[in-house]
This record gives structure tokens, sequence and C-alpha cells, in this order.
């Protein structure tokens, strides 16, 4: 009687610890799940903040191409005859992903005559719940120049010609909304330019920031503090203000700055005058970058199993 | 001793029944598709994990968004920051039972389940129709269904709107194991 008593008891708390409901299951499931870890995502919307390197590379197999205009007034512009804007520059480049950390472009610009390219790696990524708080991206940019434009001089020798400039970029994503970075940026200068007083080599430190408006338009702003130069005969910091907007396989980057190049080595060294709104020192432009995805197949790894 | 014993036999009963109820898959695909004639989006998701306890049919699916592989790098990213915002709501999950369940609603065949599923902070009663595999101690789960986009307060905006279909076909397998904690 008594064994049969326990056998009874063994078959109901057995069967008592069995029979869970839908929610405990989900409960276990949560227990299972939790702990994964991931990319943050969309710290900035491009690889360019607006006129900066941004922190954000694409995703391997990536090829982009960049469409960038700018428009300006020149000061005391007296025979009033142009439609819109005075002056007009276009920038056309193309920038590829080697891998999801190794991103590498190339572009001109028609207004200054610079040819640009840039190397990126991503050297740490911030993650989700993970030990990396922060991200960073070191950049090696190289321009050549190619012509004579406000501020700069063309050398005679063509090797004086190429600038480079090196970066460090740290940033990080606060919350869903709000983005930052920080960048030490060293610049030389291929030639003596005596807009810069003959000075060659500048150390800038650069912020940008990045605010979500809604689920497809950011606010994003960048300023670049340039050290031991005087500021305004010696030319101005960047500053810009902008909007990335993303449709679809497209970004467009509205922006107002105070800087008429697209190039780095000229936007931190070589901008005449200081942001405001007045004729000639507005400058408004629109980035549109088309976005191609090749290596979809590897990517997409979906096996219809019906 | 003899409580001792007994208390031994408790023990390992009961650890081999809750084995033997109960059954997990840690690696269930779930694709799913939205075809329109602007463009078509495919991604899938390798890391769904679900359970179910074979005791009283019910079935518990969760995944994470971010696990989602999409043919484009760029989708991947727009379906977690602007459509179903992972970082607010990372999980999508199903809880639910079999329909009139019975000792032989996991033999081969068809079967259809009652629950709910909870995506993007919405939940919303839905109806699967599943078909069973049963291969002794591993039990396969497949089947397919259709979620509206507009029933979870997903939003898309009109620009857009050609470019994801309405209604979003989801397609899933699942191949449990016994169930070990």
């Amino acid at each position: 009687m008594k064994n049969k008593n326990n056998i009874l008891l063994i078959f109901t708390l057995c069967f008592g610890i069995v029979s869970v409901s839908a929610q405990d299951i989900l409960d276990i499931l949560d227990k299972e799940l939790s702990g994964q870890k991931f990319y943050t995502q969309a710290t900035f919307k491009a690889n360019r903040v607006l006129l900066g390197q941004s922190v954000e590379t694409r995703k391997k197999g990536v090829l982009e191409f960049v469409l960038g205009t700018r428009y300006w007034n020149i000061p005391n512009n007296e025979n009033g005859q142009s439609f819109a804007a005075d002056r007009f520059s276009a920038h056309f480049g193309a920038q590829y992903a080697f891998t999801d950390r190794f991103t590498f472009g190339a572009g001109i610009t028609t207004w200054d005559g610079i040819v640009n390219s840039f190397a990126k790696y991503r050297l740490l990524r911030q993650q989700d719940n993970g030990k990396s708080q922060l991200g960073i991206t070191l950049v090696q940019g190289t321009s050549y120049f190619t012509r004579n434009f406000l501020g700069f001089q063309l050398p005679n020798e063509s090797s004086n010609r190429l600038s480079f400039v090196s970066q460090a970029i740290i940033a990080r994503k606060f919350d869903r909304n709000l983005s930052l970075q920080i960048a030490p940026t060293y610049i030389h200068m291929g030639s003596e330019q005596p807009s810069l007083d003959g000075n060659q080599d500048f150390f800038s430190l650069g912020f940008g920031g990045r605010y979500k408006l809604s689920n497809h338009v950011s606010l994003v702003s960048e300023y670049y503090y340039t050290f031991g130069r005087e500021e305004g005969p010696e030319g101005f910091n960047l500053f810009s203000l902008g909007v990335n907007w993303e449709i679809s396989d497209v970004i467009l980057q509205f922006s107002m700055t105070n800087s008429k190049s697209f190039d780095d080595v000229a936007n931190y060294t070589l901008i005449p005058n200081n942001f405001n709104v007045n004729a000639g020192r507005l400058h408004i432009g629109v980035n549109a970058t088309y976005v191609l995805h090749f290596n979809q197949k590897k990517r997409a790894n979906i096996k219809s199993k019906k | 001793m003899n409580k001792l014993v007994i208390l031994f036999f408790f023990l390992h009963f009961g650890a081999f029944c809750q084995t033997s109820n109960r059954i997990i898959t840690r690696q269930g695909q779930v694709s799913f598709f939205s075809y329109t004639s602007v463009e078509d989006i495919e991604a899938t998701n390798n890391q769904v994990h679900s359970i179910v306890d074979k005791s009283n049919g019910a079935i518990g699916v969760s995944m994470l968004l971010r696990a989602f592989i999409f043919k484009k790098s760029l989708m991947e990213e727009h379906f977690n920051e602007s459509y179903v915002e992972s970082d607010i709501y990372p999980k999508t999950n199903f809880s639910g039972k079999i329909v009139d369940f019975n000792a032989d609603s996991f033999n081969d065949g068809i079967v259809f389940l009652k629950g709910n599923l909870e995506l993007h902070g919405v939940q919303k009663e839905i109806d699967i129709k599943v078909k069973i595999e049963n291969l002794g101690s591993n039990l396969v789960l497949t089947g397919d269904f259709e979620v509206p986009v507009a029933d979870f307060n997903i939003k898309v905006p009109p620009l857009l709107a050609p470019n994801i279909a309405k209604v979003i076909q989801v397609m899933f397998r699942f191949e449990y194991e016994p169930y070990e904690e």
C-alpha cells in the first residue's frame, strides 16, 4: 500500500513538473536567447557624416557611387545674372567595401580639381550588450591637387602636389537616436602654402554627431578645430549642418557648410571664410549616395525546404 | 535508507520525464519574403529557438530580429533600424497550442496551431497549419503563413510603399531534439 502511494507520488510530481504552460516555455526560450552579441548598426548612415569621414563603413561587397553638389554665391556680385547660384561644384566618387572592415574609395571634384582617395579600416566595432562600448576606425587619405584655386597655389614639382590626412575616429552610439564621434586628425600638406603661412603639418580635432529625427531622417553636424593657426587669416574651421535622408538604396545628404571642397585636406585647412548665411559664406549642397550590393548569394544562405 | 531510495527514484524519474516530454531546437529556420514588382526582399534566420511540450501540445518560438540575414546588407540595416525597430523590440515570439491535441498529434501529418504572435510590441492571434514529420526521437515541423505588415504597427513611408509587400510570407522549418537543461 505504501509502495503504491509512493509510485503515485512520483507520477504526480513528475507530471507536475512536466506540464508547463506556453508562457513557461517562452521564459525558458528567453534564457536560451539572451547573451547573443551583435555589432551596433547605423552609428552613422554613410561613409561620411557630411563632409568628413564617419566611423561607419559598408558591409562586404557593397559598391557606392557618390554624386555631390555644392552651390554658393559670390559676394558683391554686380551683374546678378546667375540663376539660383553663382558658383557650382560637383564631386564624383566611388567606394568599395572589400571586407566588413576595410573600405577603399576615390573621387574627383570639378571646382578645385582635387583627386582624392581614402582607405578606411575598422579597428574596433561597438557591440550591443557586448564588451566593446566604442567603435574605432582608422582613415588614411591622399589628395592630389591639380590646379590653383582660392587659397591654394599649385607647386611646380608634381611630388609636392600630394597631401595626406590620417585620422583615428572614435565613436559611440549612445542610444537609438544619438551617436557622437571624435576624430583626432593629422594633416600633411605637400607644399608650403602662403595662405597657410608656410605651415605644412597640422593637427585637427573633429567632432561629429547624428540625431535620429524619424526612422528615415536624421540630423547631422560636424566641426573640425585645427590647432596652431590663427583662425581668420590662415583659414577657418570646418562647420557643417545637415540632414541625412534614406530612400531605399539611396542616401541623400543635404548640407549647409562653410566649405567649397569635397576633399578632406582642403576641408580641414583651406577654408577661407567663416560659417554664416551671407553671400559667399553659405554653401548649400546635396550628396547622393547610391548603394549597389555584390555577393548577395553568399550573404543570403536561404534554403528553401518546402 | 528506504527514504533515500525513494528520493533517488523520484529525482531520477523527475529528470527522465522532463527530458522525454520537452523537445527543443536552437537552429530553427525562419525565412520571410516580400515580393513586389519593384523589388524582392528575402531574409533568413537560422538561429530560431523553439520548444514543444509533448505532454500537452504547447509550443513556444522565439527569435532575435537582428539574426535575420538579408541578401542586401543595407536592407538588413533598414529592417532593424527603420521598420521592426529591433533596438526597442529585439525579439519576436510565438506561443500557442495544437488545436484538438491528442495522443496522435505528433504522428506524421498535419496539425493546426492557435496562438499569439508578438512582433514590434503588438500581439495578434494567428492560426498556422503545420506539417509534422516524426523521426522517432526527433520531430520536424514545417509550414508557412502570412503576416500583414499593417497589423503590427510597422510604418512604411508612402514613397517606399511600392517596395514592400502588404502581406509578408513566412516559412519555417524546425527540427527538434530532446531537451536537456
